[in-house]
């Protein structure tokens, strides 16, 4: 008898819970995704962002400024509080009604003066608020992120740790990924989007790459997939400043896919036919 | 406060430029200034600030199209920007799982109408339907079927794939009959006697009337009722929510929701226990090849390629009735976990892409609290049924989905601080990605009632 009175009790309480929350279809639309500036000493920049209301009824949008870290090799981000951030970065509005349909645009001005000099990484959010109330309410809130260099850039040294690609390409190009290593002190406010020359020898041939952003302690990696056409052996080198790292590797590519079967089937059916003739002339002596 | 308005028609700017500053120095005073080519209005609402003189904004050629302030406030609205490949856009969407099809009715001008689903399937007003300024969220779109002679007034919306077809199939939408009308269609899947699949619309006795197609050629034999008198009050807007579940009972397969409550009805012929795949137009407001074009007007009609539940139907009702255009809800726990679905939709031209997620805290009701589940999104836990307890959720699907969720299977605390649970990488632009997501949640037996809440902030930045 206890037990059922426990058990109605409890099914008495739980249908209380939830129930009636609702939200608002949440959405907006930003630009752009990333500014990249530089400031020289004491200077200021005005910008904007582009903060669109895609619904077809008013929306209320907040603003505010963080400053993001990025936290591992995928390139993730985080994001934190920065009071000097907020206060160098000045957006026009904290807030703001976007009628249906519309766009703000909303500008900015950077305050090098009130910035950290070196690398300076912030983000403006247009974060949509939703006045209901439930469980799990949902609001979404899309980041413009900077990336500022403000007077002298930090010092930026990176380190190629690894390459890889294969011993033995037959396709289209050869393919691979270049990993670097940011080596400032982790967490320390640098970043950079590294340049890496990638070349081959003999017959050289050079591509340079940017990479992704790599924040300190991180290694980031670039993709590539390069030389069309080539037959051989080759050494294959990475280079980012200092650091060098080379392969040798077997490449087919390209249209040597085709022609160096080709080529070496008439090899093997003329030599074949050649040891065949010899064999003939021999036994023909040999009577 | 004022605010700034600028609306870009499109001609030599050099002229627009010329003729905007005339106006500016012209009439200094006014809240609301126009020109062939701009309008500036100081004078839209509460939201935006600004001088309250137009003498402090003036013209400048940054992107041929900018006003600047002086320094101070040179914010301003436009009409939508469009993707801009440039300089990297994104839009995020937050809205319940399973929407094939949504069309908000709320341009009031011209003939398109946009689909806000992430399939973009978008309709055209056909005939006689036209716009209505006054609908139930924002404008409507009015059909006018009874100056409608051939039938062909609607908002006509291309056959898509994507449209329901197989065992389940939700449609809701808000409805204006000017007057009693028998035989008008609210909407329709169904080429009359070549390629039929369902369809709804009135009946004959003030009641409502779905037809299932049982063969493509169906002529109308098989279909669920009302009783009479559900449909009994005109001139004003109802919801009609449409629920059907092929793999129920008869009786059960199709339920009629008349402003979130259940109607009673009753079933002619028999039901399929799959919707047949039409391949003609989804129409709104006409039975193709019948006509019965709507005496009367829709807005804000949504197709789901799931049931929904009753929870959801009243959720949405509940939502729409007070203006917001979705609700949706987790549902009262009765002894065992509660789900709900929702999906994350991605447009951007941006490669590679982050989502994030972040609870303001944890489920909260007064001072009662229930906790997160343990899992992270590091490390998702599997959902184990009477045991797990807490508020968690799983990624069910997406472009690129981590094997860590286990197919659904394993879940994670929403987190208190920012965490990126998607990464879009390698993204097309051009295509639009969906996250679905399955919330969860279930509480110990001695947890105290109430209606707990948080919030739950989706994030989306590049990935640079």
């Amino acid at each position: 008898m206890k037990y059922w009175i426990a058990v109605f009790i409890s099914v008495t309480l739980f249908t209380l819970i939830g129930g009636s929350s609702v939200f608002a279809d949440t959405s907006l639309q930003l630009q752009p995704l990333e500014y990249r500036e530089s400031l020289k000493k004491g200077e200021s920049k005005k910008g904007f962002i582009d903060v669109t209301n895609p619904l077809s009824v008013p929306t209320d949008v907040s603003f505010h400024v963080q400053g993001f870290r990025q936290i591992n090799d995928k390139g993730e981000l985080t994001f934190y509080t920065d009071p000097q951030l907020s206060s160098a970065i000045q957006l026009d509005y904290n807030d703001a009604q976007i009628p249906a349909k519309k766009t703000l645009r909303l500008y900015f001005v950077i305050d090098g003066s009130k910035l950290p000099t070196g690398d300076v990484f912030a983000a403006i959010f247009a974060k949509n608020t939703v006045a209901v109330i439930g469980d799990a309410v949902p609001s979404v809130q899309i980041g413009t992120l900077l990336l500022i260099t403000n007077e002298t850039p930090a010092l930026h040294q990176a380190t190629i740790t690894h390459v890889d690609v294969p011993w033995l390409t037959i396709g289209e190009s050869v393919k691979g990924k270049i990993g670097i290593k940011n080596i400032a002190p982790r967490d320390s406010s640098n970043g950079f989007f590294p340049k890496v020359v990638l070349d081959v020898w003999p017959l050289g041939a050079t591509r340079t790459f940017t990479g992704p952003l790599i924040y300190s302690g991180n290694t980031r990696e670039v993709v590539f997939s390069e030389f069309n056409n080539r037959f051989g052996i080759y050494r294959l080198s990475a280079t980012h400043g200092d650091s060098h790292s080379s392969h040798w590797i077997i490449v087919i590519t390209g249209v040597w896919r085709w022609i160096a079967p080709t080529t070496l089937g008439v090899l093997i059916i003329t030599s074949l036919l050649l040891m065949r003739r010899r064999h003939r002339r021999t036994a023909n002596k040999s009577r | 406060m004022r605010h700034a308005y600028i609306k870009i028609v499109g001609v030599s700017f050099f002229s627009a430029f010329v003729a905007t500053i005339a106006l500016l120095t012209s009439s200094v005073m006014a809240d609301r200034i126009t020109s062939p080519s701009y309008e500036i209005n100081g004078n839209l609402g509460g939201s935006f600030g600004g001088d309250t003189s137009s003498t402090s904004y003036k013209m400048t050629t940054i992107g041929g199209e900018t006003v600047i302030g002086n320094g101070q406030s040179g914010s301003y609205i436009i009409d939508q920007v469009q993707t801009n490949s440039s300089t990297g856009t994104m839009q995020l969407s937050i809205q319940p799982n399973g929407l094939v099809a949504y069309y908000p009715l709320d341009e009031n001008t011209g003939t398109g109408t946009y689909d806000g689903s992430a399939l973009q399937n978008n309709g055209v007003l056909s005939g006689t339907a036209a716009w209505s300024a006054t609908g139930k969220l924002g404008t409507a779109v009015n059909i006018n079927g009874s100056t409608d002679s051939t039938g062909t007034g609607a908002v006509l919306v291309p056959d898509s794939a994507a449209l329901p077809s197989g065992s389940a199939m939700s449609f809701e939408g808000w409805v204006k009959q000017d007057a009693w009308y028998p035989n008008q269609a609210i909407a329709s899947h169904w080429q009359y006697a070549t390629s039929g699949s369902w369809a709804i619309q009135t009946g004959s006795d003030h009641n409502l009337r779905v037809y299932i197609a049982g063969t493509q050629t169906d002529t109308g034999v098989n279909y669920v009722e009302t009783t009479v008198n559900t449909w009994n009050s005109f001139a004003s807007w109802h919801h009609v929510a449409v629920l059907y579940d092929g793999t129920l009972s008869q009786a059960n397969k199709v339920k009629i929701y008349v402003d979130g409550v259940l109607a009673n009805s009753t079933v002619t012929g028999t039901l399929s226990s799959s919707l047949q795949n039409s391949s003609g137009s989804l129409s709104l407001g006409s039975f193709p090849g019948l006509g019965r074009a709507l005496t009367g007007s829709l807005d804000h009609i949504k197709l789901f390629n799931r049931t929904l539940t009753m929870a959801e139907v009243i959720a949405e009702y509940n939502a729409q009735n007070t203006g917001i255009p979705s609700g949706f809800t987790l549902g009262a726990l009765s002894g065992s976990s509660v789900t709900s679905l929702g999906d994350a939709i991605v447009r951007t031209n941006a490669t590679n892409y982050s989502i994030s997620a972040q609870q303001d805290h944890d489920l909260q009701a007064g001072s009662n609290t229930i906790p997160a589940i343990g899992g992270s999104i590091t490390t998702p836990l599997t959902w184990s049924e009477g045991t797990t307890k807490g508020l968690g959720f799983t990624v069910t699907s997406a472009p690129i989905i981590d094997s860590k969720w286990g197919s659904g299977s394993k879940y994670a605390a929403f987190p208190l601080t920012t965490t990126a649970f998607y990464n879009g990488t390698g993204h097309v632009d051009g295509t639009v990605d969906t996250i679905s997501m399955q919330t969860r949640l279930d509480v110990q037996s001695a947890q105290a009632s109430g209606a707990y809440s948080n919030s739950v902030l989706y994030t989306g930045t590049t990935l640079p």
